[in-house]
């Protein structure tokens, strides 16, 4: 198993070496001279020389992409255009927000779709199945940014019973300690900060869990089909098990594995779709970060940001796999 | 209206299937299209894009408006029966925008996953066919590309090349090419190995040819699934991005575009938000469900 | 061999969320017999007493002296004190850190009586060379922009109309100018001009921007960039100690969402809603609706420095006729007017004979025939995302713009930017067409004028005049009208100006606006000044 983990590590070398040549690479996509196009049209030649220098752009692509890479294994990501802001700090202090709402979304997730996979395949056919397939199919073609908004429509203008955007109500007075508001609400035991946090994550966390609901929902009903289909499951019922006992002592645990990449990789694609939910909602994490950066071409956050957030997805990506190998009985690590 | 959920195929007629397809292709075709119109969430789907496509070439027929015309007194009307989904910000038809920005997805699903089919086709195959080196570097860029969340990819090289449809569509359509490539590398790699190939290869026959002829007819029916999904994905990721103002400019009837547009009246004109969502959510839904009974009927084993 | 059941994950999962919801529940239960109104309870809870105004963008400083945007000024105006105030509801001048003044017979030396019991949040106590320091910190940059704009700072002299500032004891400062200046006791009251802790901008340096330090009614405590800014009360303000604790400005850039947060209860107070919203306010018996006194404008600067159709006055001319500004004006929902000249016609010196181009297509196509452009040409609409007071649907106006202009062919490309993006994108003249808007500062017909309009104010990167319009007409008539004294004489000068302005047309004037804030109905006394801020110690909250 190490040797596995050690190998994974490994091959994640190249694969994030070349993540941090594309992020590099970013910046000189850009058409036209970057230091331009960030400072516009008519801005001095002396504007432009400082800009260039700030960002050296004047060096050789190499030796910039050494220096960028350097800076990065140190820890700085720079300088935000705009504001002058210390980009790690400020990423430091938005990502707590985008992961404990990615969390939620994905805890949501996880116990909806798996429930209704697993009924939906205990009971193939029946009007459960029917609902909760059909459910599925159309979650996963919804866009969450319209989703969204009707959720704000139904449970903030219409009924009042939701709060509409943020993470917590100003002048609540919450302690934060990890910036996970939920996980500090419950270390100062300040219930109504909890109430308050909780109920500001349920619209948006619903409305980015849906899709890999969605997914987790069909792959294991169709996961749960194939497990109780083979043999010992029949054999099972066969010798007069209790159907329960079956099917999650038994069924589950083997219809699991496929289910667990999914989440895996779903999990990773939620960093992509907080930057719609988070702007719907106005929800200070990092998906917000990029997007108000792109607005405004702040171009060192779009770089910086899609950085940490790609190299979160990889080690999301690494941990499933992982996983799947630790509990997949049938594969061996060498 | 009860949708049957799509049964789980029996190992049976896979390997039928497999004989079918290397003996007798055609015979395959028609064998799908029968299964596709049986199954009645497939056919759903087709219709739904049917609608589509005919709304698209019909929308001047169609809509009763210009989508572009506006009258300004007539802003945020509720739908009726002069303006049956409603005005929008500027008094403008939705409903005339909503059938004239069909062609715009239309558009969008095609030209993106065009894009994203024939470089993910052209290296899937190349890496799959010559194996070794090209394929360790053809793949280990796909890897880096699927290192990335996919719209926040997208919105990447948006921010880069700048808000406009066509970039959007580009970098929506970048984004998509790793799951062409893997799904043409591992069909080549199945068929390169068979026996056809290795007697053409004995015969002399060009890589090329053997490429054209034998090995990219063989490894068609994933593509197709995968392009047909695809459609759906792009539309989404599109509206997506038009939706954050970073796809199609005002004044195009773009529905992700319209939507925004729409949002600062969310509680006097819910209207201008929601039909936009619903034309969206139908189009990628009937791609959606297209594209599963295409799957189920081409290739049962793609199904996981 | 070890059997591993993936199931316990599963499982584990579960107990978490089993644990999660039973707190939860546990406590929604124990809120429904408080009473669901959780802002109140948190009230209960410490006694603390918190507005929270909501606005549509964040500070881009929360030093005094560099912003132009009324979001950062309305920051800044809490924290800070300036050396007179205007009064509450108008643009009268009343003391504040100095106490009396006098003008010498030539208008040109000022003397400054200040108090002596004002300290500084950082405990220094306010002196006359803190002034002389302010003044001076004012003229080592050109990123203290009103400076520039008010006293006609430029790159070659840094001061300005400015020559000395002096102390001339403890408690007294002159100020002696190179020319006399009509307004400059009323721009002294301007918030940019508020006095900053010489220790604290010489010890934050760079980061001053975000640790500041005045003797204002509220004191900075925290600032979460795009999310909130935190004031507290200045128990030792020298005037009127805050009848709040503490006052949140949190960023909720949709205006919807953020009046649906004033409707949830979780703010107090907002500026920028929804004209569309107005009604839904009206008629809920929890909210009220504060109008703000009119002293704006918004407009579209054409660029007339720019080659090609834009630096033709025909061209001008036609774009101003070929917009129906009654269809245009309809969007404001009722709270704007339309607007002919560039200052609001509450001021004075406006000019009221002086007739807004008739809406005409024809005449449009006529003039740009005229001008070699009858088959049209391509341009581009610099526009903004949020909302502004004097524009509340930047987006939806610029499109309709943009189909009026189809008419007349000319095809309208729309650019639309951030608001910082924009403002830089603006003063680095990138635009052809560009929507701005302009709230008074002062109440002088000068802050319009002379910032908007003159050609001292057209330096690229940082220009006021984003029509870069340089006149020297108007510019002549703008300067004889900073340093006539007699109010009559300047309407004069102004009168002429704007006949000028008017026939030149580097805007399409569009709109003055009555810019209405939403609140709970428990706030009292929250006066909003014309100039668009005001410090918040006199509000108060039930």
């Amino acid at each position: 198993m190490l040797k596995y983990i050690i190998r994974r590590l490994l091959m994640l070398v190249p694969v994030l070496i070349g993540v941090s040549i594309l992020t590099f690479s970013l910046i000189h996509l850009i058409p036209g001279d970057p230091a331009r196009s960030m400072l516009g049209e008519k801005a001095t030649e002396a504007q432009l020389e400082l800009l260039r220098a700030d960002l050296g752009l004047n060096d050789p692509y190499i030796v910039q992409y050494g220096r960028f890479l350097g800076d990065i294994l140190q820890g700085d990501l720079g300088q935000s255009i705009q504001s002058k802001e210390n980009i790690a700090y400020e990423i430091m202090h938005k990502l707590p927000a985008t992961i404990e709402l990615t969390i939620f979304a994905m805890i949501v997730a996880i116990i909806i779709g798996i429930v209704a996979g697993v009924i939906a395949a205990v009971k193939q056919y029946s009007w459960f199945d029917n609902i909760s397939m059909t459910g599925a199919l159309f979650g996963v073609s919804l866009p969450i940014f319209w989703l969204g908004l009707m959720m704000i429509w139904i449970f903030s203008v219409k009924f009042n019973v939701l709060p509409p955007s943020g993470r917590i109500t100003a002048g609540t007075g919450l302690q934060t300690i990890t910036n996970f508001y939920l996980l500090d609400s419950i270390l100062t035991l300040d219930w109504q900060a909890f109430k308050d946090v909780f109920l500001h994550l349920l619209m948006p966390g619903v409305a980015l869990g849906t899709i890999p609901m969605a997914i987790i929902a069909r792959m294991t009903r169709s996961s749960m089909l194939e497990v109780m289909r083979q043999d010992y499951i029949r054999t099972a019922d066969a010798k007069g098990l209790k159907k329960h006992l079956i099917v999650f002592q038994h069924a589950l645990k083997n219809a699991f594995l496929p289910v667990l990449t999914v989440i895996g990789l779903q999990f990773g694609l939620l960093l992509g779709g907080a930057v719609l939910t988070e702007t719907i909602f106005s929800w200070p994490g990092v998906g917000r970060y990029v997007y108000l950066a792109v607005l405004s071409r702040d171009y060192p956050i779009v770089q910086s940001t899609i950085l940490i957030i790609a190299i979160i997805f990889v080690l999301i990506n690494l941990v499933t796999d992982i996983l799947y190998k630790y509990f997949d009985p049938r594969i061996r690590y060498d | 209206m009860p949708i049957q959920p799509n049964p789980v195929p029996d190992p049976e007629p896979v390997i039928i299937d497999q004989q079918q397809r290397e003996i007798k292709p055609r015979r395959m075709w028609v064998d799908s299209l029968l299964r596709i119109i049986k199954s009645k969430t497939s056919f759903v789907g087709l219709c739904i894009i049917l609608i589509l496509i005919i709304t698209a070439i019909l929308a001047p027929v169609i809509a009763p408006y210009s989508p572009t015309d506006q009258s300004i007194i007539d802003r945020y009307q509720s739908p009726s029966g002069t303006h049956w989904l409603g005005t929008d910000e500027l008094g403008r038809d939705i409903f005339s925008r909503i059938i004239y920005g069909t062609r715009i997805s239309i558009q969008i699903g095609l030209i993106t996953v065009g894009i994203s089919m024939v470089i993910g086709v052209l290296l899937g195959g190349i890496a799959g066919y010559f194996g070794k080196w090209a394929d360790q570097i053809i793949m280990r860029l796909i890897d880096i590309l699927m290192a990335f969340p996919s719209i926040l990819l997208a919105i990447a090289l948006v921010a880069v090349l700048g808000p406009s449809l066509q970039n959007a569509m580009i970098a929506v359509g970048i984004v998509g090419i790793p799951q062409f490539a893997r799904i043409v590398r591992s069909a080549v790699l199945s068929v390169k190995e068979t026996e056809y190939i290795e007697a053409a290869r004995a015969i002399g026959a060009k890589h090329k040819r053997i490429f054209l002829q034998h090995v990219l007819p063989n490894s068609l029916a994933p593509i197709i699934v995968q392009a047909t999904l695809g459609i759906g994905t792009a539309i989404l990721d599109a509206a997506g991005l038009s939706f954050l103002g970073l796809g199609a400019q005002p004044p195009t009837p773009e529905w992700g575009a319209m939507l925004s547009d729409g949002r600062s009246a969310l509680q006097t004109a819910p209207w201008v938000v929601a039909f936009p969502g619903i034309a969206i959510f139908l189009v990628v839904l009937g791609f959606n469900l297209f594209g599963d009974g295409l799957r189920d009927a081409l290739d049962p084993r793609l199904k996981e | 061999m070890k059997k591993r059941n993936p199931f316990t994950l599963f499982g584990f999962l579960l107990i978490m969320l089993l644990v999660v919801s039973a707190c939860s529940s546990n406590t929604s239960s124990d809120d429904a017999d408080a009473g669901n109104d959780n802002a109140e309870a948190t009230e209960d809870n410490d006694s603390d007493k918190t507005l929270v105004f909501g606005r549509g963008s964040d500070s881009i400083t929360l030093d005094a002296a560099i912003p132009t945007d009324g979001e950062s000024i309305y920051v800044t105006n809490q924290i800070y004190d300036t050396l007179v105030r205007y009064e509450t509801e108008n643009t009268e001048v009343k003391p504040a850190l100095a106490t009396d003044w006098e003008v010498s017979d030539d208008n040109l030396e000022w003397t400054f009586q200040l108090r002596n019991d004002v300290t500084f949040h950082d405990g220094n106590d306010f002196t006359a060379e803190d002034v002389v320091f302010n003044f001076e910190r004012w003229t080592t940059s050109s990123e203290f922009f009103y400076y520039g704009y008010m006293f006609g700072a430029t790159e070659d002299n840094m001061k300005g109309i400015i020559d000395k500032v002096e102390a001339t004891d403890d408690y007294e400062v002159k100020i002696t100018l190179s020319e006399p200046n009509a307004p400059f006791l009323q721009t002294l009251a301007m918030p940019p001009f508020g006095i900053a802790s010489p220790e604290a901008v010489e010890e934050s340096g760079d980061d001053y921007f975000k640790n500041p330090v005045g003797t204002g009614p509220f004191v900075f405590e925290e600032w979460i960039p795009d999310d909130s800014i935190t004031v507290s009360k200045n128990e030792d303000y020298f005037g009127e100690v805050a009848k709040v604790d503490q006052v949140v400005f949190r960023v909720i850039p949709d205006n919807g969402a953020r009046f649906m947060e004033l409707q949830a209860g979780s703010i107090d107070l907002m500026n920028g809603l929804n004209p569309q919203d107005i009604q839904t306010a009206e008629s809920d018996e929890d909210l009220q609706i504060i109008r703000r006194p009119s002293m704006n404008v918004a407009y579209m600067a054409l660029n007339t420095d720019k080659e090609g159709p834009m630096s033709e006055k025909l061209v001008r001319q036609a774009i101003n006729l070929a917009i129906d500004k009654e269809q245009l004006i309809t969007l404001y929902e009722g709270i704007g007017k339309a607007a002919v000249n560039p200052i609001p016609p509450s001021l004075w010196g406006y000019n009221d004979e002086i007739k807004d181009y008739d809406y005409d297509v024809d005449e449009a196509k006529k003039l740009l025939a005229e001008a070699g452009y009858a088959d049209g040409f391509d341009i581009t609409l610099y526009t903004f995302a949020n909302p502004r007071d004097y524009m509340p649907q930047p987006k939806v106006t610029a499109q309709a713009i943009q189909e009026m202009l189809k008419e007349v062919n000319i095809n309208v490309e729309i650019v639309e930017n951030d608001w910082d993006s924009h403002l830089t994108a603006t003063e680095n003249a990138e635009h052809d067409m560009a929507f701005l808007g302009w709230t008074g500062d002062n109440g002088d017909p000068d802050n319009f004028f002379y910032v908007l309009l003159d050609k001292d104010n057209t330096k690229v990167g940082s220009a006021g005049n984003v029509a870069f319009y340089k006149s020297d007409a108007v510019h002549d008539l703008f300067k004889d009208a900073q340093m006539e004294m007699d109010q009559d004489k300047r309407t004069e000068y102004y009168m002429e100006a704007q006949e000028i302005i008017h026939d030149d047309a580097p805007w399409v004037p569009i709109a003055h606006t009555t810019p209405p804030l939403a609140g709970k109905k428990g706030i009292t006394d929250y006066l909003p000044h014309p100039t668009g801020s005001e410090p918040f110690n006199l509000v108060e909250i039930e």
